[in-house]
């Protein structure tokens, strides 16, 4: 531990009036209540936001999130329980109520924690520390005054600007005793633009866990750049037509069209659903579920993205885990629940919303590799049929494989060329049909801009998302014109 | 191993004095705010408890217990705001939170429009709208629960596999918000819930669905066995899918996701969305929106719901209302902001809706499927696809095919799609089987054409 994460871990036990001793005391007490591990989870967390509407800074919130949440776990059973009071006290009592799960545990072989290297792949720290309130209300009222300036057509615009740092302590009986400090940013337009009769909305944005700063450099050069592509995308949909129905070859844009991974492969491929065998891909390790030329990655080492993670929320250290090689299915996501009771090892994946929610397996930066194909060459190749660049997300059924995902800008492509823009619709499928039918995957790899986030079992956590271009040969879209 | 009358003990219920605390605590948030320079200020604080225990493969997985206090305080100087939020509930973290709202209105630009609503218009008297039904926390009870409503899943038929379980779960929750001008709410709830979620295999592939009942009433929800049997029920009657051949054709929502049908209209009249110019229903007051067999009535006071209240976010006293009037918008659904935003007057929509309900000529569901002949009934959706600004809707879809007026089998995968303005105007009718559990109480809706995209 560098000497500014040790000083930011004692500030985070002294905020909790907790020392060492009292996280050591609790969790051997629960150990002697028959319980295999237990486990601390102490959190402090501070956000802020800026909103700008109606060429007006008007919302402006501060937010503080503290708690610490308990586990205890025999055999497959979870106790759980959590408290936003921080004290001695609090904690005893949620430990007691967590280790009531307890019938039968306590003979567990203990767990040693995962030997890998500890590498941290973003600044701990505030990540708002260098800019003013001034400075921030600047750059909203200035975004505002750009946006507006770039078209005559543009009705509203709305910016905004969040910061937010997260400390996380977790002690657990099998010896972790891990810090974190979390930074994450993000910046966000939406325009809505009218022409006669018509109206359209377009929305741009990023971040990561990276200073503030990113966005106000150059003279917020990286802001209006979102500004101008929020823009692009709005105007380009006033001349949208309705989208076919049916089934049909799609390419994908490069980047943030990577949802189509993190819904069609990435909940499949969560440790939850291999243990309990309730995916479509369950006990197919090995076996092709792709097409040879798809190579899936979950890599929480990537420095400062939106999905990156030094540890995950149980202190094993990020990983880069390879799910399908070459088409061939390799491996799951694990937290060190499913881990243990599959004989599998954590892979870094155990998230959690926060100290108030159960920590599950969780993607964190999910993105395919790139392959050999031309860009262009891909879309030359599609007779008729749909290219879509920009998503607002999508959902899935892991038991099924049904997934689903919704385009906000999406063009037809007609004799190998892209025509006229097209209205947003939803694209639907299933893993195998759709990824098998991969035929062509571009040479120009990126990956989002850092705008996601991942909801499951009622609990967000923020992910990141990539691809090259890809081309898949047939996948129903969904539009109106059957 | 603990015993589980000393972790029952452990747990803290709110006590009758709970009201009367939070009270306090708002009163000195809202004192802090004044001696900090607030020219008005609104302050809450809520206090919740829930315990939350789960079963899976016949046996107890997870037991959950859960207790929050979360304070918030939104000052407004000279029509600045600045809002702040923190579940530090300790004492310090009072002066500390005003001073961090009190620090951002120093940035915000004026707003004419902020500010509280008129005192006449703040509620002042308090129904009972008989939420809160507290109940000591019995863990056998609700252990007993969960593994009866997993097993009853599990039993339905030889089909079923052990999926994500069945559980059972019990909350308490009291908020106490207040305002600057005297105006004080405190409110009171229980939820008791049950759910269960399903697994189906055939050769063909697997499928799940999911059942779930709660009330602020213990002994208003459905039993644990009838959440499993039906959770099992949901998810048998969707194996062996087949493909259907895309074209446009009559679509009907069942019932239980006929509400979602509706939301995007309610959507699109709401304030934040009209002022916004983020709604296809911009001055759409007064104008046919909707067929004429849609009439929509809001009950805010219906006792025993958990949606109703006596005022909304901002302490505006809640009235009934048609909202929609034989398909014609009868009023915008307004907060006090976007109220004067749009130079209106609140109607007490701040934070939303409370109990919408169709009223229409509901015609027995045989007929509406004799009607509809040949089309997809949808019984499930997944994906949000709504975009409120065009009015294009687009959504996964999956359900049943009929075939005259009769269920011919099961499909899946599917889109449905068309614009939100044709599918309000060409609602054919409303079936009899009508549901009481969402917020919007239908029966089912048949729309009269959208195209369904298969494989």
């Amino acid at each position: 531990m560098t000497e500014t994460a040790a000083q930011a871990h004692r500030d985070l036990l002294e905020l909790a009036q907790l020392t060492d001793d009292d996280l050591s005391t609790n969790v051997d007490t629960m150990l002697s209540r028959q319980i295999d591990d237990a486990e601390l989870f102490i959190q402090h967390s501070r956000s802020e936001s800026w909103a700008l509407e109606d060429g007006k800074v008007k919302d402006g919130r501060f937010a503080v999130s503290q708690g610490v949440g308990v586990r205890a776990i025999t055999g497959e059973k979870t106790g759980f329980a959590h408290t936003n009071e921080l004290n001695d006290r609090a904690l005893r009592k949620a430990c007691l109520m967590a280790s009531s799960i307890a019938d039968r545990g306590g003979n567990r072989v203990a767990q040693i924690p995962s030997d890998l290297p500890f590498k941290r792949v973003y600044e701990g720290g505030d990540p708002t520390a260098n800019i003013s309130n001034d400075e921030k209300v600047r750059l909203l009222s200035e975004l505002d005054r750009y946006t507006r300036g770039l078209d005559h057509r543009i009705a509203e615009v709305s910016v905004n600007l969040r910061g937010s740092t997260e400390r996380a302590l977790v002690y657990a009986s099998d010896g972790t005793n891990q810090f974190d400090d979390r930074p994450l940013v993000s910046c966000r337009i939406h325009v809505i633009v009218k022409d006669g009769n018509r109206t359209e909305s377009g929305t741009d944005g990023g971040g990561g866990r990276y200073p503030l700063d990113v966005f106000f450099a150059d003279d917020f050069a990286k802001a209006k750049a979102m500004a101008r592509e929020s823009v692009r995308m709005a105007i380009t949909k006033l001349d949208s037509v309705a989208a076919p129905a049916g089934e049909m070859p799609v390419v994908l844009g490069p980047g943030w069209a990577g949802v189509l991974l993190h819904e069609a492969v990435g909940h499949g491929l969560e440790g939850d659903c291999e243990r309990k065998q309730t995916s479509c891909f369950a006990g197919k390790i090995g076996e092709k579920v792709a097409s040879e030329l798809c190579t899936v990655i979950d890599d929480a080492t990537i420095e400062g993205r939106r999905g990156s993670l030094s540890m995950d929320d149980e202190g094993t250290p990020g990983q880069r885990t390879v799910l399908i090689e070459d088409g061939i299915l390799r491996g799951f996501m694990w937290d060190k629940h499913n881990a243990i009771l599959t004989g599998n090892q954590s892979t870094g994946n155990g998230r959690r919303e926060s100290f108030a929610c159960m920590t599950i397996p969780r993607m964190t930066n999910t993105f395919m590799l790139a392959g050999d194909s031309d860009p262009e060459d891909i879309v030359r190749s599609v007779n008729k049929g749909v290219y879509c660049s920009s998503f607002s997300g999508g959902s899935v059924d892991p038991t099924s494989g049904r997934f689903v995902f919704a385009t906000t800008e999406a063009y037809l492509i007609e004799n190998g060329k892209l025509t006229s823009p097209i209205h947003g619709c939803m694209l639907t499928g299933y893993p195998w049909d759709v990824m098998n039918s991969i035929s062509m995957v571009g040479s120009d790899f990126a990956l989002d801009a850092g705008i996601g986030t991942c909801g499951k079992q009622g609990q967000g956590v923020p992910v990141g998302l990539g691809q090259p271009t890809l081309k898949v040969e047939k996948i129903t879209v969904g539009g109106t014109t059957a | 191993m603990t015993d589980t009358n000393q972790v029952e003990d452990a747990i803290e219920l709110h006590s009758d004095g709970i009201e009367a605390e939070l009270t306090q605590l708002v009163e000195r948030l809202l004192d802090e705010a004044r001696k900090q320079g607030a020219h008005e200020a609104t302050a809450s604080v809520s206090d919740s408890i829930s315990v939350e225990v789960s079963a899976r493969a016949r046996d107890i997985e997870n037991v959950a217990y859960e207790q929050g206090r979360v304070f918030h305080v939104n000052v407004n100087v000279d029509h600045r705001e600045g809002t702040a939020v923190t579940s530090d509930v300790s004492d310090a973290a009072i002066k500390e939170t005003v001073a961090q709202a009190m620090s951002i209105a120093r940035y915000t630009e004026p707003d004419p429009c902020n500010g509280l609503p008129a005192k006449d218009r703040l509620t002042f008297e308090f129904k009972d709208l008989a939420q809160n039904y507290p109940t000591a926390v019995n863990m056998d009870r609700l252990k007993a629960d969960a593994l009866a409503a997993d097993a009853a899943a599990l039993d339905y038929d030889q089909c079923i596999m052990p999926a994500h379980g069945a559980d059972a779960s019990q909350m308490a929750t009291c908020g106490v918000r207040g305002n600057s001008l005297g105006f004080v709410c405190a409110t009171r709830h229980t939820g008791y819930g049950r759910s269960a979620t399903a697994i189906a295999k055939s050769d063909a592939g697997m499928q799940s669905d999911y059942w779930f009942d709660r009330d602020c009433h213990p002994d208003k929800i459905e039993s644990a066995e009838s959440i499993g049997r039906e959770a099992s029920r949901r998810a048998k009657r969707r194996l062996d899918p087949k493909p259907i051949r895309t074209g446009t054709y009559p679509v009907m929502y069942d019932r239980w996701i006929a509400p979602s049908l509706l939301y995007p209209l309610i959507e699109g009249i709401s304030g934040g969305n009209l002022y916004r110019q983020e709604t296809y229903l911009e001055d759409s007051l007064g104008k046919q929106v909707a067929s004429q067999k849609l009439t929509l009535r809001e009950y805010p006071h219906i006792q025993g719901r958990s949606q109703s209240r006596n005022c909304d976010a901002d302490g505006v006293t809640t009235e009934e209302h048609t909202i929609i009037d034989n398909g014609v918008v009868d009023t915008y659904l307004l907060g006090t902001y976007s109220g004067r935003r749009l130079d209106m007057r609140s109607t007490g929509h701040a934070g939303g809706i409370t109990n919408v309900h169709v009223e229409t000529d509901f015609a027995p569901l045989q007929d509406l499927l004799h009607e509809m002949k040949e089309g997809l009934l949808v019984t499930s959706l997944i994906g949000s696809g709504t975009n409120l600004v065009t009015g294009d809707y687009s959504c996964g879809a999956a359900g049943f095919w009929i075939e005259n007026g009769e269920i011919a089998y099961p499909v899946d995968n599917v889109t449905i799609a068309s614009n939100l303005d044709a599918m309000y105007k060409g609602i054919v009718g409303f079936a009899d089987d009508i549901q009481d559990r969402s917020s919007i109480r239908t029966g089912a809706i048949l729309v009269d054409a959208m195209t369904v995209a298969s494989n």
